[in-house]
């Protein structure tokens, strides 16, 4: 697989996270883009959603929250685009809640590094 | 001075024998029908104007009598048709006593006597004489010659004895003279007996005796008749009634002396009634009369004089636990330190000032036996910036406020000040009288609230009232204090017992209506019953809550209320009361009560006798608990505390994890050997950054929880809007019976509001109630609910009616408050969301619905 070929979009309002998670994910070769909010993140998808393969999505977000994201991402490309749900909530309602709202995969924070990538791999590669 | 003595002794001692005379005529009376002997006299009623009593008729009638074979015949008075041969000619043939009035004119007749008429002068008469002297000679009287005349001896009593009228007015027989010479006598009726011919003549008038009105010769007859049967009425000795009433004296002082209060009236009664009684059984068996009249005046005098002795003894041992209480009352509340310095009045005068963000403040006070008020503390005026004019508080503006009886909002100038200041009046009235005045200016355009500033200023004058009422009493004792020529000269005189308890006792019910308020303003129901578990008080509160369940507060005991509130036993709730009597402990129990809502916890408290004085080796004796107090306390409210703090700390967790994601995230990069040198070092400023920030959050956090989110000077804190929002959301579904749908999108991300959670719920009621009302039935409400960085949003949005907008806006902007209640709460609700730091906007368009936007600081960590 060349990776250099794969888009990954980063939604998180945590802007060190959300670099962190960037600089992880360039390093692993992907190309990344990234936003601060749902509202910013679709305004992107609206021009470029093609061209994304996966969304790093946090769940809690001023302004659109990641739930309203996924819900237009769904209704808008269906399952071409693999999202993963960052959330720092535990409960297995929430978790449950996204799933069958469409996301990939949710995982719980705090994030790690292995796990992310086995995460993103693993939905890249299917 | 002696004469006035015997003369009011003469006086009393006539008033003495008047009542006696009156309880022996009534005892006599009374005695009527009690029949003790068999009369020895038949009494025949002569007519005189009966045609046939000639003196032949005369003859005829003695002639009549005297083939029964009496004793004696006497004639009560001397006929007026019989000459003296006439007379020689009865005395010849009968037995025969005669009475005149005039018995000198028949010397030669040996028995012609004397007839005692009496005067007709209305009296009662009980007596009679047994001798009269006429010209120096002493002539027997009728009833005591017929006496001798059987006897042949004088009888033995008192020259005027007492009738004994027992028996009553049919004792003895009474046969007219027509019916004796129509041959009507019997011998029964005649024989051994003595016959008095009774004359009705017009001389002989009728008479009062004990058995009322009667004709003389029954009069003579019942006289004649108590000789003969030797039953005269003995009346006691002055020297027995003298010693009887001493006797009688100290008999029953004894008893007072040794018997209680409470049988003292008992016993008095007692001697009373057995002096009746003893005096009527001795008359009717023994013929005494005791003189009980003495007696019973005796015994009423010791009566009244002991009630008097007694109700004055009360009287000054109430006094002067009145004055002592007084006294001790005093003592409490006339701290000198605080009256006779200027600086408390300064504190005071700094306190209300800044309390309630006043302008200028001044207090007066009265100044005694004139009508001008006194300057006792200004802050920012002086009296000088009343006019001279406005200083006399009989006067307008004063009278007007009096009148109001609270803050009065002047319409002119009355303390010089600036264009843009509202003035202020209050008048400081205590127990009834007017102490001072309370004069204020605040700005014009200040925030407060108008009706909470009226209240919490007659908060404030009831309290500087009292103090004013001290400090002029303190004053009042200083005046005291000086010199006797002083106060003579200013005629001060020291004041009545009366106005000191007066004034105590004023104070006393003002403590009490202050003490009522307090327990009506505690948070809690609270009900305090004394040691013994009986009602002692109950607040405003415990009353509605306890009707409300059908609960009477006043006639159940403690243990009942703890019964019926916790389902406890009675056993359970006695071992409850023991344990916090002896042990001096407090009890939770939670209510367990069908009528009432969940949540509540009845707290027992024994109220323990402050007075360190009597405890002894530290142990508390029953009778230093004071009272019980039992307190509902809503524990829904504290529930609703923890649940607060709760989210909070769940809303922790999650920033932790958020944060302890970069730094671990930033670990695992550092440990990447493909991260250069520069990145590892920046990624280790990254984790330092965020160990830092996550401190501070957590400090932050802590500062948050550990705060007192009952407390109202807390006015917000982070609140999570979800719970407010649908308790709201119920509530109003409740009170409006409209089918109108509310579906709010909760979007995912912090909850958390700088608000307070009731105040919150308020404010969601108020909207959501007022689109509720305006919108179609079968609508939707929207609501859309959007998160900013430091703003939560909030749009409700309805599809009804709408009002004009210009009318809507009015209302926002009102100062006074609105008819409609639901208006009223939408501008409490935007005044609240400004003091908040939030914004609030209100639109309307008739035929489209309302619109309602406002915003609230987001909790961000």
């Amino acid at each position: 697989m060349n990776k250099s070929q794969k888009h990954i979009v980063i939604i998180e309002d945590d802007p060190v996270l959300r670099e962190l998670t960037q600089m992880v994910c360039v390093m692993e070769g992907f190309e990344v883009d990234m936003f601060e909010d749902g509202e910013k993140g679709i305004e992107y998808f609206e021009k470029n959603l093609a061209s994304v393969d996966l969304v790093l999505l946090d769940l809690f977000m001023p302004v659109l929250d990641g739930g309203h994201v996924l819900n237009w991402l769904r209704k808008t490309c269906q399952s071409s685009v693999s999202v993963v749900v960052m959330t720092a909530m535990v409960d297995e309602e929430t978790e449950r809640h996204m799933l069958s709202a469409g996301a990939n995969k949710v995982i719980k924070k705090p994030l790690d590094m292995k796990i992310l990538l086995t995460t993103i791999q693993a939905l890249l590669n299917k | 001075m002696s004469i006035v003595t015997v003369i009011s002794l003469s006086m009393l001692f006539e008033v003495f024998n008047r009542f006696d005379r009156w309880i022996y005529d009534e005892a006599t009376l009374a005695a009527q029908f009690f029949d003790s002997h068999s009369p020895r006299v038949l009494l025949i009623e002569v007519d005189t104007d009966y045609e046939g009593l000639s003196v032949n008729n005369w003859i005829s009638l003695l002639e009549q009598i005297h083939k029964y074979n009496p004793r004696a015949i006497a004639i009560n008075i001397l006929p007026w048709n019989w000459s003296r041969k006439d007379i020689n000619l009865a005395s010849d043939r009968f037995p025969l006593t005669i009475g005149s009035t005039h018995p000198e004119l028949y010397a030669d007749f040996k028995n012609i006597v004397f007839s005692a008429i009496p005067p007709l002068d209305g009296k009662v008469y009980r007596q009679q004489r047994r001798h009269k002297f006429i010209n120096g000679k002493k002539h027997s009287v009728l009833e005591s010659a017929v006496y001798r005349q059987i006897y042949a001896e004088d009888n033995a009593y008192d020259e005027n004895f007492y009738i004994n009228f027992i028996g009553g007015p049919g004792r003895l027989p009474v046969v007219s003279s027509k019916r004796a010479l129509e041959g009507g006598l019997v011998e029964a009726l005649v024989k051994d007996k003595v016959v008095l011919l009774g004359v009705k003549a017009p001389l002989m008038m009728n008479m009062q005796s004990p058995l009322g009105m009667m004709a003389y010769a029954n009069y003579q007859a019942y006289a004649l008749d108590t000789l003969l049967n030797q039953n005269v009425i003995q009346i006691a000795d002055l020297w027995v009634i003298i010693l009887l009433v001493t006797l009688l004296v100290f008999v029953m002082l004894l008893a007072v002396l040794k018997i209680p209060d409470r049988y003292q009236l008992l016993v008095i009664s007692g001697f009373i009634l057995s002096t009746l009684v003893v005096s009527y059984s001795s008359l009717l068996f023994f013929q005494y009369w005791m003189m009980t009249g003495y007696l019973l005046i005796t015994e009423f005098s010791i009566l009244i004089v002991l009630l008097f002795l007694r109700n004055r003894q009360n009287h000054q041992a109430l006094q002067s636990m009145a004055l002592n209480s007084a006294a001790r009352i005093e003592s409490h509340w006339l701290s000198e330190s605080f009256y006779s310095s200027d600086v408390h009045w300064n504190h005071i005068a700094n306190m209300v000032t800044q309390t309630l963000s006043l302008e200028r403040t001044i207090f007066l006070e009265r100044v005694e036996n004139d009508h001008r008020v006194r300057e006792i503390k200004a802050l920012n005026c002086s009296l000088e910036d009343v006019s001279e004019m406005r200083r006399d508080y009989q006067r307008t503006p004063y009278t007007t406020a009096i009148e109001q009886g609270g803050a009065l909002k002047l319409k002119h100038t009355y303390l010089e000040a600036s264009d843009d200041e509202v003035q202020y009046l209050v008048p400081l009235n205590f127990a009834g009288n007017i102490q001072g005045f309370w004069a204020f200016t605040i700005k014009r355009d200040s925030q407060l609230d108008e009706n909470k500033l009226i209240d919490a200023v007659e908060q404030f004058a009831t309290q500087i009232s009292e103090l004013l009422y001290h400090r002029a009493e303190w004053e009042k004792n200083q005046q005291n204090q000086q010199s006797l020529v002083v106060k003579l000269m200013q005629m001060k005189f020291e004041e009545s017992s009366y106005e000191s308890i007066n004034r105590s006792i004023n104070f006393l019910t003002h403590r009490l209506s202050v003490m009522d308020t307090l327990m009506d303003g505690l948070e809690t129901s609270a009900i305090l019953y004394d040691l013994f578990g009986r009602v002692v008080h109950v607040n405003k509160s415990m009353s509605h809550m306890l009707t409300d369940i059908n609960l009477i507060p006043y006639s159940m005991s403690a243990v009942d209320l703890i019964v019926k509130l916790s389902g406890s036993s009675m056993i359970e709730a006695r071992n409850y009361l023991s344990y916090l009597i002896l042990e001096q402990g407090f009890i939770n129990v939670p209510v367990k009560n069908d009528g009432m809502k969940s949540g509540y916890m009845l707290m027992i408290s024994a109220l323990k006798n402050t007075d360190d004085t009597d405890v002894t080796d530290g142990e508390i004796q029953p009778f230093e608990i004071t009272g019980i107090l039992c307190e509902l306390i809503d524990m829904s409210q504290i529930r609703e505390v923890y649940s607060q703090k709760e989210k909070i700390v769940e809303h922790m967790s999650g920033w932790l994890r958020n944060d302890l994601s970069s730094i671990l995230m930033a670990c695992d990069l550092s440990q990447d050997k493909r991260v250069s040198v520069d990145k590892r070092n920046q990624l280790l400023q990254i984790i330092k950054n965020k160990v830092t920030e996550v401190c501070k959050n957590f400090e932050q956090v802590n500062t948050i929880v550990q705060q007192d989110m009952t407390s109202k000077l807390t006015s917000q804190y982070p609140v999570d809007y979800i719970e407010s929002l649908q308790e709201a959301i119920i509530e109003c579904h409740k009170t409006h019976n409209k089918s109108i749908t509310i579906n709010p999108a909760i979007p995912f991300s912090s909850t958390l509001v700088m608000a307070a959670p009731k105040e919150l719920r308020q404010v969601f009621n108020a909207v959501i109630g007022i689109l509720i009302s305006d919108a179609l039935e079968g609508s939707e409400i929207e609501v859309k609910i959007k998160c900013d960085v430091k703003y939560m949003e909030f749009e409700f949005k309805n599809h009804g009616f709408g009002i004009p907008q210009d009318q809507l806006q009015s209302y926002l902007e009102s100062h006074e408050s609105l008819d409609s209640n639901e208006f009223q709460s939408l501008l409490l609700a935007s005044h609240q969301i400004d003091n908040w730091g939030g914004q609030f906007e209100a639109n309307s368009e008739i035929g489209e619905g309302m619109r309602f936007c406002f915003s609230l600081k987001a909790f961000q960590l």
